[in-house]
């Protein structure tokens, strides 16, 4: 006779409840709880020395039944396009920035604010904590997240001096990057996990 | 009487299928249905002016059935060596380039082209979309990946006054280093499949 177990397994399960991953390219994806459509990036952006939206970071969001947490992910291209680019990011939900997920990027430069080379990977993040008694948005703490909610980046740069710009490519095989090859499209990234 | 759920619970699920990760020293990871072989990472990669491989990112892939998205991401350390390290990273599958993957990565340089002191971490990372109509390589849109991919990176210097090593470590508890296990850090390679 057959176990049990041979016919109805015990359940697997992990805390992940679904993820949403992709490259800003316009894709649309499906997943548990809806179907999002991720921004298509077709430029690089500079930032000049007023916050505004990074390109591609922006999604409208609504967690599954059961979500405690919530991670957003925003992975992309970083350069200089003046001394050593000290810009400034903050991440936001809705109209609220999330103080603690605050953070700066710069480079280098040489003696005379010559050779802003810096072209760095970037990532801004944070976890959401959906366990709260009560909302604490500035701090990432929520009640419960159960409608759309909009997270986003917005840069800028410390001043005209320091501009920094997001996905560009200065350079490509061993000259100035034209075309498709002068910015690559970041990758935004939701995890909901239980 | 208790409910058959009781003792048996329904299965969550999520959209994640499987996650491939691991240090390329020549280890064997196993997926769902397949064992995958990492490649061995045995030291620092120095860069030249034309495009080689790099030691560590290659993988070839079998997705499984359902899989809608295969996230590869490759993180290194990279030591801008001369100048700025100007430093240029392809991405294949197979033999065709994913040219919208296309990256490069710089330092900067200090004061008179000296004090080149960075050590940072580069990054590939891209999301393949195996759910497009026709193959569209050059962006990373798949029709029918059902069979094994080898997804790799290449990479080369901006030109030879802008050497770059791959791995490589250039101090250690506050002090040069130039030999020894301190030289190189292993990358970390991650293929994660969702449907």
């Amino acid at each position: 006779m057959a176990n049990l177990t041979d016919i109805f397994p015990a359940a697997s399960g992990n805390s992940v409840l679904e993820v949403v991953q992709g490259i800003c390219d316009g894709r649309v994806i499906t997943v548990p709880s809806g179907t999002y459509t991720l921004p298509n990036v077709t430029a690089e952006q500079i930032h000049n020395t007023s916050y505004s939206d990074v390109t591609g970071s922006s999604i409208t969001y609504t967690p599954p039944e059961n979500a405690k947490y919530v991670l957003y992910r925003f992975d992309f291209k970083w350069l200089s396009h003046g001394s050593s680019g000290i810009s400034h990011f903050r991440l936001y939900l809705d109209s609220t920035e999330i103080i603690p997920a605050y953070r700066q990027c710069a480079g280098q430069y040489s003696g005379a604010h010559t050779n802003n080379h810096a072209n760095l990977p970037m990532i801004v993040e944070y976890v959401f904590d959906l366990t709260a008694v009560s909302d604490d948005i500035a701090n990432g703490k929520l009640a419960g997240w159960t409608s759309a909610k909009t997270i986003k980046v917005q840069a800028r740069g410390y001043n005209s001096t320091y501009i920094p710009g997001a996905h560009g490519n200065h350079w490509f095989d061993g000259t100035t990057a034209t075309g498709a090859r002068e910015y690559t499209k970041p990758v935004l990234n939701i995890i909901a996990y239980s | 009487m208790s409910n058959f759920t009781d003792f048996f619970s329904v299965a969550s699920s999520n959209n994640l299928i499987e996650m491939i990760s691991g240090i390329p020293d020549g280890r064997s990871v196993d997926g769902i249905s397949n064992t995958y072989s990492l490649e061995n990472v045995t030291g620092v990669q120095s860069l030249s002016d034309s495009y080689a491989d790099v030691t560590g990112s290659a993988i070839t892939y079998i997705p499984l059935a359902n899989t809608k998205y295969i996230s590869y991401e490759y993180i290194f350390h990279f030591d801008p060596r001369g100048k700025s390290g100007i430093s240029h990273y392809r991405l294949y599958v197979d033999s065709t380039e994913v040219q919208s993957a296309y990256v490069n990565f710089a330092s900067s340089y200090g004061y008179s082209s000296s004090y080149e002191y960075a050590i940072l971490q580069g990054r590939m990372r891209f999301v393949f979309d195996l759910t497009a109509e026709s193959d569209d390589v050059a962006n990373g849109k798949f029709s029918n990946w059902t069979t094994g991919k080898t997804i790799k990176m290449s990479a080369r210097r901006y030109n030879s006054s802008y050497s770059c090593d791959l791995n490589r470590n250039h101090w250690m508890d506050g002090a040069g280093i130039t030999s020894g296990d301190g030289l190189w850090t292993y990358p970390l390679l991650t293929v994660t499949a969702y449907s």
